[in-house]
């Protein structure tokens, strides 16, 4: 799974390189999320050019939630296209998570 | 009478006289013969300058040679004395002449006294005259009124005009029983008016049909005048003399005439010295004109009546062929189209077509015709024509390997093939309009031979085009190339085909109704069922008018594209996969195609976002639950799309599923799983799980589409 990261202000900006994320790739994801999640505890995704997620790709972005919450950092997400965002509001994770429209919207949110 | 004018002579080489002039000789004669003879007197009575007639002079012979020239009757170097005098004849007309009375010196007195014996004769005469005429008159009346009356005897037994010949034959046997010798003809012009044929006839001369406007018989004809000759000399000094008339003696012609019209003459005539024509002849021969007349008139109206009916079964006829053939029934299975046909038909027969060739569900083509000219003829060119569509379609199917939709100019040539050599040997053609509409492509293609342009409006803009394409008449030309459009179109199109009954239907002013008028028509009442609107353009096309018929059919079809209630349309779709989560993409591509398939209302992308995850996370469940993530496994994916719904069907021969075993899901954000089951059934109306044999089993997935 192609991640690129970036670091601005203290925050990880994660942009996911990916059209789908589905039980098909979402085992990559994780084990790319691994390092990732293990030094950073601000972590911003850009889901801009993922078409789609499914159940499992949605159970692993909260799975990252979880992670980072639990050691004290934050998750936001960023870019979310039509269909990801359908997918957040089916099973109501959009209460869950914090969805905001640009990169600079999430980094100005994002709790340092 | 010629027993008392015997004592006159004729000079050699002297013309006849006149009736009035021999009358006047007879009455004179009966007293200034013997009263010439007693005195020996020469008496010379002379009318129109050579006409002279003569006593016998018993004494003054030698006068005889002077008498040959009345107007230097006194001689200037005569050698005897003698004395005479000029009386004048006062008759009618020109018929005034003089008496020369010739005698010896000392006979003054008695030759004087000639002059009131000519008052006397003169007087005489003219009573005499009038008797006879009233007499003629009474005689002619009497034979008209036998012949009227015999006549209509004879008509009466007869089936009236259905012997019209023989009731001509027998006013000619009736005007040849007057007198010996009697020939008749009775003529009549052509319904053209340029030719005359003998109908009946008694004559011994050779007749033929012959041109009109010359002859005694054009002069009659023309001048409406009847004719009365009574001499030889009068009758062979015509110009342009029927042949058959070069003898005649006595010759009557007169007109026959009807309500203005010129229907012909009848000539009697005699070549008989001793036969004897007047205006009671003439009378006579008028009144049996009259009858004639009466008769082909009478005859003429009751073959119009005849005509009237004909023309009513040929309509009967006419509208039989129209209902059975000229006409085919709407499709009315077709999805997603409305599809409306009418006519109304004239008074007279047309041969309007019209025909529907459906391919499959999604395609159908449409045929509207007219052929040029009208009645029973036409009609049949037009069913024989919509026949050979339905062939050239049947022999191109069955010609072509593959069961591919042929193009309108495809069939239109095939069709051209067959129907134009007839067509041009019968000096018939055809306009038509050949379209098909693809409904899944939403593509209209269309050959236009010389037909009225079609009206396309359309639902998004409200605008109306006029399609029209450059094709001829079928049957104008043995080679013509034709040429097929293309239009696009869109759910709430209206596509409107006519005759052009309906745009060159006229207002009492005179004016057309129009294609402008049509198009607003159909603007305003687009909303209408197909059926509604020509109900809508039928109305105002009456009002316009003025009228409940019209003098041409108005035929129309209107089609109607539908927006979504296509139900009986279904597209159906298979995928095989394997039991491998890499298929997950082919999955969502399956439903994106399925999604995009033309020819339905497009689906919602909620809608599509929404099957394409309860689509991967169905498979996904099965690869991981029904198969334990083991490759190799197959499963088929089939789907169909209907106008209104869309149905997944997956087979798969993995572990069976238990809904109850699953638990709901939590949304808290506790929990990263157990979402899958939630979203497919969140997505879909109806899920079904069934098992069929040898393990198989199935999950039906519905969801509704509005």
């Amino acid at each position: 799974m192609p991640l690129t990261t970036e670091e601005m202000n203290g925050v990880l900006v994660v942009t996911i390189h990916e059209k789908a994320l589905d039980a098909s790739s979402v085992k990559q994801f994780k084990t790319d999320m691994t390092p990732v999640l293990e030094h950073a505890k601000l972590v911003i995704f850009d889901l801009s050019q993922l078409e789609f997620v499914d159940s499992s790709g949605l159970g692993a972005i909260l799975s990252c939630l979880r992670q980072l919450t639990g050691k004290g950092g934050d998750l936001k997400l960023c870019g979310m296209t039509k269909p990801v965002r359908a997918l957040f509001e089916l099973v109501r994770m959009h209460r869950i998570f914090d969805i905001l429209n640009t990169r600079e919207e999430a980094l100005h949110t994002i709790r340092r | 009478m010629s027993t008392k004018t015997a004592e006159f002579r004729l000079a050699p080489g002297i013309a006849e006289s006149t009736k009035v002039q021999q009358r006047f000789l007879s009455t004179f004669g009966q007293v200034a013969l013997p009263l010439a003879k007693a005195e020996d007197l020469a008496v010379a009575v002379v009318f129109a300058g050579e006409s002279h007639w003569l006593t016998f002079n018993l004494t003054c012979t030698c006068l005889k040679a002077s008498f040959g020239r009345i107007p230097c009757f006194r001689p200037a170097g005569a050698s005897l004395t003698c004395y005479s005098m000029k009386f004048p004849v006062v008759l009618e007309g020109s018929d005034n002449g003089e008496v020369v009375v010739c005698g010896k010196p000392g006979q003054q007195a008695i030759i004087q006294a000639f002059h009131s014996l000519i008052a006397s004769a003169s007087y005489q005469c003219s009573l005499e005259r009038n008797m006879d005429s009233l007499i003629t008159e009474l005689t002619a009346s009497w034979e008209s009124l036998s012949a009227v009356y015999e006549i209509s005897a004879f008509i009466q037994d007869k089936q009236m005009v259905e012997q019209v010949p023989t009731v001509l034959e027998h006013i000619i046997n009736r005007a040849t029983n007057g007198g010996p010798n009697l020939q008749a003809v009775l003529w009549l012009l052509n319904p053209a008016g340029d030719s005359l044929e003998p109908v009946a006839a008694k004559t011994s001369r050779i007749l033929k049909t012959r041109s009109t406007g010359f002859g005694l018989l054009g002069k009659v004809i023309g001048s409406k005048q009847s004719l009365l000759l009574t001499s030889r000399e009068d009758i062979r000094g015509c110009t342009e003399l029927e042949a058959e008339f070069s003898k005649a003696v006595n010759l009557a012609v007169v007109p026959l005439r009807a309500r203005k019209r010129e229907l012909g003459a009848i000539a009697l005539w005699s070549e008989d010295e001793c036969a004897f024509f007047d205006t009671g002849t003439l009378r006579f021969l008028e009144t049996l004109a009259v009858q004639s007349s009466m008769l082909l008139e009478n005859n003429r109206l009751y073959q119009e009546i005849l005509a009237t009916e004909r023309l009513h079964q040929e309509i009967e006829i006419g509208h039989t062929i129209q209902k059975t053939l000229l006409f085919s029934a709407p499709p009315a299975n077709l999805s997603g189209v409305q599809v409306a046909a009418r006519t109304l038909p004239s008074q007279m027969i047309d041969g309007d077509f019209y025909d529907f060739i459906v391919h499959n569900e999604t395609c159908f083509d449409i045929v509207v015709g007219d052929v040029m000219g009208k009645g029973i003829p036409a009609a049949l060119v037009g069913a024989a024509t919509k026949d050979h569509f339905l062939r050239a379609h049947h022999e191109l199917v069955n010609s072509s390997a593959q069961p591919a939709v042929n193009g309108p100019a495809a069939v239109v040539a095939e069709v051209h093939q067959k129907v134009v050599p007839q067509l041009i040997q019968l000096e018939r053609f055809v306009t038509i309009h050949y379209g098909q509409f693809d409904l899944q492509h939403k593509r209209f293609t269309f050959v236009d031979c010389g037909h009225t342009q079609t009206v396309h409006f359309h639902y998004r803009t409200g605008i109306c085009d006029l399609l029209e394409g450059d094709n001829l008449p079928i049957g104008v030309t043995h080679t013509e190339q034709y040429h097929q459009f293309e239009v696009g179109f869109e759910p709430g199109d209206v596509f409107f085909f006519y005759s052009d009954g309906i745009t060159e239907a006229r207002n009492p002013e005179g004016n057309f109704f129009g294609a402008t008028r049509l198009v607003k028509i159909i603007r305003e009442s687009f909303q209408n069922t197909t059926s509604g609107l020509i109900d809508e353009i039928f109305k105002e096309l009456q009002a316009f008018a003025q009228n409940q018929v019209f003098a041409d059919d108005l035929t129309c079809v209107a089609v109607k594209i539908g927006f979504d209630d296509w139900p009986s349309l279904r597209v159906n779709r298979v995928i095989e996969l394997s039991s491998d989560l890499v298929e997950l993409a082919r999955v969502r591509a399956f439903v994106a195609e399925l999604c995009a398939v033309q020819g339905f209302k497009e689906v919602a992308e909620e809608v599509e976002i929404q099957l394409k995850l309860a689509l991967v996370e169905l498979v996904t469940n099965l690869i991981k639950h029904g198969y334990q993530e083991e490759p190799g496994h197959q499963m088929t994916l089939e789907a169909s799309r209907s106008g209104t719904q869309v149905v997944f069907e997956l087979f798969h021969q993995g572990l069976p599923f238990d809904r109850a075993e699953v638990r709901e899901p939590v949304f808290d954000g506790s929990q990263g799983h157990g979402f899958g089951l939630f979203i497919i059934e969140s997505c879909l109306d109806e899920v079904v799980y069934g098992s069929l044999d040898e393990g198989k089993s199935f999950v039906r997935l519905v969801r509704n589409l509005d």
